[in-house]
């Protein structure tokens, strides 16, 4: 893809605006902050297509941008994105009235948003792009630029990472 | 915990969407943002055979024929099925037998066709076509639960051919056409494309949409692709304009944008009583709405401007801009407006009347009276995303 006009680019962010959100909003854990970081996602992709470059895949390059532009967000913050306490204010309120199925639903997937934020931000990405957007390891080996055979060993590093976190968090 | 239940644990977290509200609210932004960052270039399409050989997916072909193999098969058809079927098949409309055989002899046609103005303007000659059948579906006295699928075949049909014809204007310049020639095809582009916007707009007022069909939300892609290949049109001509010999002076062209400017601002006007008109003001659809239609009239008021100052070039993208802004202001009052019944139950439709003045409209105007909905204030937040400097 070496020329783009805005239509296609909008179509393009018809496509993967989803994903893109859905993978910021795992790593930094606020709505409004992947709402925004979003946003600046595709204004900087725009802004790079526009300097004419080629770029050989628009997956890979849109989200080797995410992962700069995460990056440079947790720069600029420490605290954590979902903290336990929020979990635990959430628990407490459903104690008080009646504990159903959904709120219990809700504390377990908020709970498991927290543990990936614990793992390192490398495993963070994989376990995102493999086990949630259904990413193929030669997708990750495109955005990543490292070889399918890395990533396999990543993968799986990632997975017994977060497994460990989930077990220490009981 | 294994692995197996990990991994299941972290599937569940593939539900998790944005709001898609703040989606289409982002889109719009960006549209606006990219606009004044950098000047488009129209793409250079090239021809999308699968575009072309989705027509003949109807006919049962393989889609692994070439185009030399398919002439072989539409010739087979002609010699086999004799000049009788030819002529029944060209009155076909979609639901019938034979409709397939006219969509395939359109397509040979099309590929016979080498230079670029001539397939332009067959393109364009059979988008009108597609124009007339629209028209014939929603007349034909039929139940409406036989009707509806062929009034969305029709409108789905409407919609790739304007695209294909969209697709037709820029090679126009890469080829060594005229500048009247061009000119000539670009009007009757936006002769045709104008027609379509009007019929689509009839078609909505008196087709009843409900969940069960997609028939509303295709009228829409198809109105604002209609809409989209008028001003593709009006872009061509306003870059011959000034060449000799063109046949096309800066009055036309101005003439021109200013009905476009007026038919974007009678959208704006309709869209905006929906929103104010709807007694759910206070969902974040409508809010997000009237922001846009507010955007999208300043934006227009910009248009004007440019035109009375024969900027006919910055008019015509502060146009393309609005545009963008009342497409997405449609998709948020189609997310949250309920279905309407808007024709009898036998089926019987109000005849389209081609003369008639564009009334371009979510709900029609009947059902908005009758709704019995008092019109309810509400708090516009003004947006400082836009900047149409």
């Amino acid at each position: 893809m070496s020329t783009i006009n805005e239509e296609q680019f909008l179509e393009l962010y018809d496509k993967y605006i989803t994903k893109i959100y859905r993978y910021i909003y795992f790593r930094v854990g606020s709505k409004q902050v992947a709402q925004d970081l979003s946003s600046e996602v595709f204004l900087r992709t725009w802004n790079y297509l526009k300097q004419g470059k080629d770029i050989g895949n628009f997956s890979a390059m849109v989200y080797q941008v995410c992962r700069n532009i995460i990056s440079d967000y947790f720069r600029n913050i420490s605290e954590l994105p979902i903290s336990l306490e929020s979990i635990s204010e959430k628990k407490i309120e459903a104690e008080g009235q009646e504990l159903t199925h959904l709120v219990e639903k809700s504390l377990e997937i908020d709970k498991i948003k927290q543990e990936i934020s614990r793992i390192k931000p490398e495993y963070q990405d994989l376990i995102i792009w493999h086990y949630i957007e259904d990413f193929s390891v030669r997708e990750i080996s495109e955005i990543t630029e490292k070889s399918e055979g890395s990533i396999r060993t990543s993968l799986s590093r990632a997975l017994a990472a977060l497994r460990r976190v989930m077990e220490e968090g009981g | 915990m294994t692995e197996k239940e990990l991994i299941e644990k972290l599937s569940q977290l593939k539900n998790e969407e944005p709001d898609q509200n703040w989606v289409l609210f982002c889109r719009q932004g960006l549209a606006s943002k990219i606009r004044g960052l950098a000047e488009s270039q129209p793409a250079v399409q090239k021809l999308n055979i699968a575009q072309i050989w989705s027509f003949l997916g109807h006919i049962t072909f393989n889609k692994a024929f070439r185009p030399v193999a398919a002439f072989l098969a539409i010739f087979g058809l002609v010699l086999s099925s004799g000049l009788f079927t030819l002529a029944k098949a060209k009155d076909s409309l979609p639901g019938d037998r034979l409709y397939s055989v006219k969509i395939a002899l359109e397509q040979a046609k099309i590929l016979t066709t080498t230079s670029p103005e001539k397939k332009a303007d067959l393109q364009s000659q059979i988008m009108a076509l597609r124009l007339e059948e629209l028209t014939k579906v929603v007349e034909k006295q039929e139940p409406m639960n036989v009707k509806q699928p062929k009034v969305e075949e029709a409108v789905g049909n409407l919609q790739r051919q304007m695209m294909l014809v969209k697709d037709e204007l820029p090679k126009l310049d890469n080829a060594n056409t005229g500048a009247k020639k061009k000119v000539e095809v670009a009007k009757r582009i936006d002769n045709n494309a104008s027609q379509a916007e009007q019929t689509l707009s009839q078609v909505r007022a008196i087709m009843p949409s409900s969940e069960t069909n997609n028939l509303a939300e295709r009228i829409a892609e198809a109105s604002d692709t209609a809409s989209k290949t008028g001003t593709k049109a009006l872009e061509m001509m306003v870059g011959e304009q000034g060449e000799a010999e063109s046949g096309i002076s800066q009055e036309e062209i101005i003439a021109n944008l200013g009905q476009k400017i007026q038919k974007t601002g009678e959208k704006i006007k309709t869209l905006g009583q929906a929103v104010s008109s709807n007694s759910a003001t206070s969902s974040q659809f409508y809010i997000n709405a009237a922001i846009i239609l507010d955007q999208s009239d300043e934006a227009l008021i910009q248009a004007r401007a440019s035109l009375d100052k024969n900027d006919v070039a910055g008019a015509l993208e502060t146009l393309k801009a609005a545009n963008e802004m009342v497409s997405s202001a449609e998709k948020l009052v189609g997310s949250a407006v309920p279905s309407e019944e808007s024709s009898d139950a036998d089926g019987s439709t109000k005849p389209i009347d081609s003369n008639a003045s564009s009334t371009s409209g979510i709900l029609p105007q009947d059902s908005v009276a009758d709704s019995g909905q008092s019109s309810t204030t509400f708090i516009i937040i003004y947006s400082s995303n836009l900047n149409l400097e």
